[in-house]
């Protein structure tokens, strides 16, 4: 009974995850909080604060809901709401239940090394969270490795149905029309297919982390997951334990079938850290003398506690350590700060989205979860690949020829969950200067072959391109003083297959605050 | 009794009677088209309506051309192409007014057109630039179908046999499978193409718009209009964008004029004058009138103004 309660909270958490991923889209007119789940995780909180050296209150504020609850129930977060668990949950049922192993004796305690590691690289500045925790993990994965090829199917089948009704019937309008109107929201899925870089890795973690399953259930959680280490540090004695009535006789039902491994040598004990609550073990005893409840005490405390090594937790945060160092040796470090202004040149097309704080907070708090490339109408948000060094790596970076910042949008500033993108109205884009656009004329057919073309211009949204007549025709410039980077001029420019206008970073304002941006632009 | 005529005079007469019965019967058709000619040289090309709303102008000015019956036929898919490529307001006269194309949906719908579309390629994301337009609530206020081409699967390859440089090009299907295609531009300024209006409007109505820049703007504009023809044009001159065009926001003039026509290098000519510009320094107009898709000399071009 609890468990199948337990199951469809589960489910619901798991399909409101991935609602509000599917909403985060253009136009973002509810304002609704969509990075809620990114911002449930005190990991998120602790470590890109830590790592920025700021208190990102709005993370915080969320993720202390998670905290209380942890302290009060245990890791139900674990059991009852992390959409990655209730995957890794269904993914075992579909594809592992007949090879399951039984319960082993579980490399559990790495978790809290890989923990005590990420701490440190946030100690040192440096954003490592990203890479291992799970709600940037899965958000990341639903983002860029879920909508874009189920695009691409939707449109393979779209294809495939105009072909075979040859008439105007558009399957995916079809079907966004229809989910979207349900929803009572503009379609999600637009007709218009998004393409994302670095893809299949993102794929390919997280099917290793769905093929770990085969080794033991919810292995993942077991034994690497540090949002798990955390939320059991902070569940070392819940008030709601795990009660074994007299009528046990030791059958050891429960010690196998425990997902998470969570009770040790004799059924009577449980390990407070481990268990997430899921209720299997009541389902299960023969004897029918399992349950929950609250207890302030536990006599067995001491045996059950947390038993990790001093040594591997110096070990972990060694490693962390030599992590953080080694990031900060790469080469684009060196260029970003050159000289007094804290200015990032790591890579000329290193464009960030508009609003993003400076290159090395930004860094410190973008978690990679992936939301502002979702949102962002024209797909120009792309997963950094080297621009950004090491470092950067994943981080949102604006590619124009994909896409360009589109001037009445500000969606990805307001629900970055970790405040890198910091909100911004659509009126003061006019001076968020991202970048500066640049014309080869060498390339440009208005400059060296004499056509009609400014389509540059026709596009612009900030006058920042104007034309002069030159011998005769009409060429293109660029006020650098009015242009503020936003990349539609590249994107829409007729010459293939890179444009002989390009944006580059120089000439972002990223250095200075809204303020003196503001003023900047006025003078 | 004299004889009337001369054998001579009646073999003459014979045969010019004979000679031009047959003539008839055999050039018949094309004699009626002479006279159809004849009779619409008296129907003015431009209908230029101008005080009143924008929606009471959409109706005098196609009253001028003999009313909406003679374009849309009961029962005939009537598709409308505005110019809705940017995410801006009315205000800002970078989009064809919102009133203006409800006025002829109306006029569409008395006229018992059995489907009524709108459709645009826009430059910008298609439903936010409707939205913005004001398009998108015309549309639903009225229950017409608003549709964004920014799928390439709407489009279909045509022939352009008389085209000079482009030879085919990807046209919207849903134009070229209706009975009465209205083209509904704005006048304004254009950092390209000088002015954009009927001819230039086109350009929303196919696929791979970058191309045309490449290959030469002007003449793809005019060896467009030889393939995909307008039934109607219906000129928006409410409020026009004399500078920073095609976008905006720029220096706007109410003109408070609609016009409607058949011809379109005659209404892009003088969608020119109002504009501020002389028709023939507008290369795509004088290359469509190179076309011989209409008449560019607006002083040989019969107007109304209503």
């Amino acid at each position: 009974m609890t468990k199948t309660v337990r199951r469809i909270c589960q489910i619901i958490f798991l399909a409101f995850f991935l609602v509000l991923i599917l909403i985060t889209a253009y136009p973002f007119e509810h304002n609704l909080a969509t990075d809620f789940f990114v911002q449930l995780s005190p990991l998120v909180a602790l470590g890109a604060s830590i790592a920025s050296r700021t208190l990102i209150w709005e993370a915080i504020s969320f993720s202390l809901i998670i905290i209380v609850l942890s302290i009060i129930l245990g890791r139900v977060f674990c059991g009852w709401i992390c959409p990655l668990g209730t995957t890794l949950d269904i993914s075992d049922v579909l594809f592992f239940q007949n090879r399951r192993k039984k319960a082993s004796n579980s490399p559990r305690k790495i978790k809290y090394y890989i923990l005590s590691g990420l701490f440190m690289t946030a100690l040192f500045s440096t954003q490592a969270i990203y890479l291992l925790d799970p709600m940037c993990l899965f958000t990341r994965t639903v983002v860029l490795a879920f909508i874009a090829p189920v695009q691409m199917m939707l449109k393979w089948l779209n294809e495939l149905g105009t072909a075979w009704s040859s008439g105007t019937f558009e399957p995916t309008i079809w079907l966004g029309t229809k989910i979207s109107s349900f929803l009572g929201m503009r379609p999600f899925i637009s007709n218009t297919q998004v393409y994302f870089r670095s893809s299949l890795i993102v794929f390919a973690i997280f099917a290793t982390i769905i093929g770990l399953n085969s080794i033991s259930r919810r292995f993942w959680c077991r034994n690497l997951c540090p949002l798990g280490a955390l939320l059991g540090l902070f569940s070392l004695s819940p008030i709601l334990k795990r009660k074994v009535g007299i009528k046990c006789n030791e059958c050891s039902r429960c010690t196998t079938d425990c997902k998470m491994d969570a009770i040790p040598k004799t059924p009577r004990l449980t390990q407070a850290t481990e268990c997430i609550v899921c209720f299997d073990c009541v389902e299960i005893c023969p004897q029918n003398t399992v349950s929950f409840g609250i207890r302030l005490k536990s006599e067995r405390h001491k045996e059950t506690a947390l038993d990790i090594s001093r040594r591997h937790v110096l070990q972990g945060a060694g490693i962390g350590l030599a992590f953080a160092a080694l990031v900060k040796v790469d080469p684009a470090r060196k260029l970003a700060i050159n000289g007094e202004m804290p200015i990032k040149l790591s890579s000329d097309t290193l464009i960030r989205p508009p609003g993003s704080v400076a290159e090395d907070k930004f860094i410190a708090r973008c978690v990679r979860c992936g939301m502002c490339m979702k949102a962002c109408p024209t797909n120009g948000l792309q997963p950094a690949f080297h621009e950004a060094g090491i470092e950067g790596f994943w981080t949102p970076i604006l590619m124009p020829r994909i896409g360009y910042c589109q001037e009445d949008c500000n969606i990805c500033g307001s629900i970055c969950p970790t405040n890198a993108i910091e909100p911004f109205g659509t009126a003061e884009k006019k001076h968020i200067f991202i970048g500066t656009a640049c014309i080869d004329r060498s390339k440009c057919i208005a400059w060296y072959a004499d056509k009609k073309c400014l389509v540059c211009d026709e596009h612009c949204s900030y006058k920042a391109i104007y034309w002069k007549v030159v011998d005769g025709n009409n060429r293109p410039f660029v006020n650098e003083k009015k242009c503020v980077g936003c990349g539609i001029c590249e994107a829409k420019c007729p010459i293939q297959p890179s444009a002989a206008i390009r944006v580059f970073s120089y000439g972002d304002k990223r250095h200075m605050t809204r303020d003196e941006q503001k003023t900047w632009s006025e003078n | 009794m004299e004889n009337k005529y001369s054998r001579r005079e009646f073999l003459r007469r014979a045969g010019i009677v004979g000679a031009s019965t047959c003539g008839f019967l055999l050039a018949g058709d094309e004699l009626l088209d002479i006279l159809e000619e004849a009779k619409a040289a008296r129907q003015p090309t431009l209908s230029i309506a101008s005080k009143g709303s924008p929606e009471h102008l959409v109706k005098k000015a196609i009253d001028g051309l003999g009313g909406i019956r003679k374009f849309v036929k009961k029962g005939s898919k009537v598709l409308i192409k505005p110019n809705l490529a940017w995410i801006r307001t009315p205000e800002t006269a970078a989009n064809t007014n919102p009133q203006v194309l409800a006025g002829i949906i109306k006029l569409c719908k008395a006229a018992g057109a059995s489907s009524i579309t709108v459709f645009d390629h826009s430059c910008d994301n298609g439903p936010a630039a409707f939205k913005a337009s004001g398009a998108a609530k015309v549309a639903s206020d009225l229950g017409v179908q608003l549709i964004s081409g920014h799928s390439r699967s709407l489009y279909k390859k045509i022939n352009i046999p008389k085209g000079k440089i482009l030879k085919s090009d990807e046209c919207a299907k849903l134009i070229l499978d209706a009975d009465c295609f209205i083209n509904v531009p704005i006048a304004k300024v254009h950092g390209g193409a000088g002015i954009t209006a009927s001819l230039k409007n086109m350009m929303g109505t196919n696929w791979n718009r970058q191309a045309w820049h490449q290959n030469g703007l002007d003449q793809c504009i005019a060896d467009y209009s030889t393939a995909v023809k307008p039934d109607l044009i219906i000129l928006d001159a409410v409020r026009i964008l004399l500078t920073r065009g095609p976008k905006g926001p720029g220096e706007t003039k109410d003109v408070g004029q609609v016009i409607a026509s058949t011809d379109p290098v005659a209404i892009d000519a003088y969608a020119a004058t109002l504009l501020g510009k002389e028709p023939s320094s507008i290369g795509h107009i004088t290359a469509a009138a190179a076309h011989g898709l209409g008449q560019i000399n607006l002083k040989k071009v019969t107007i109304k103004k209503v």
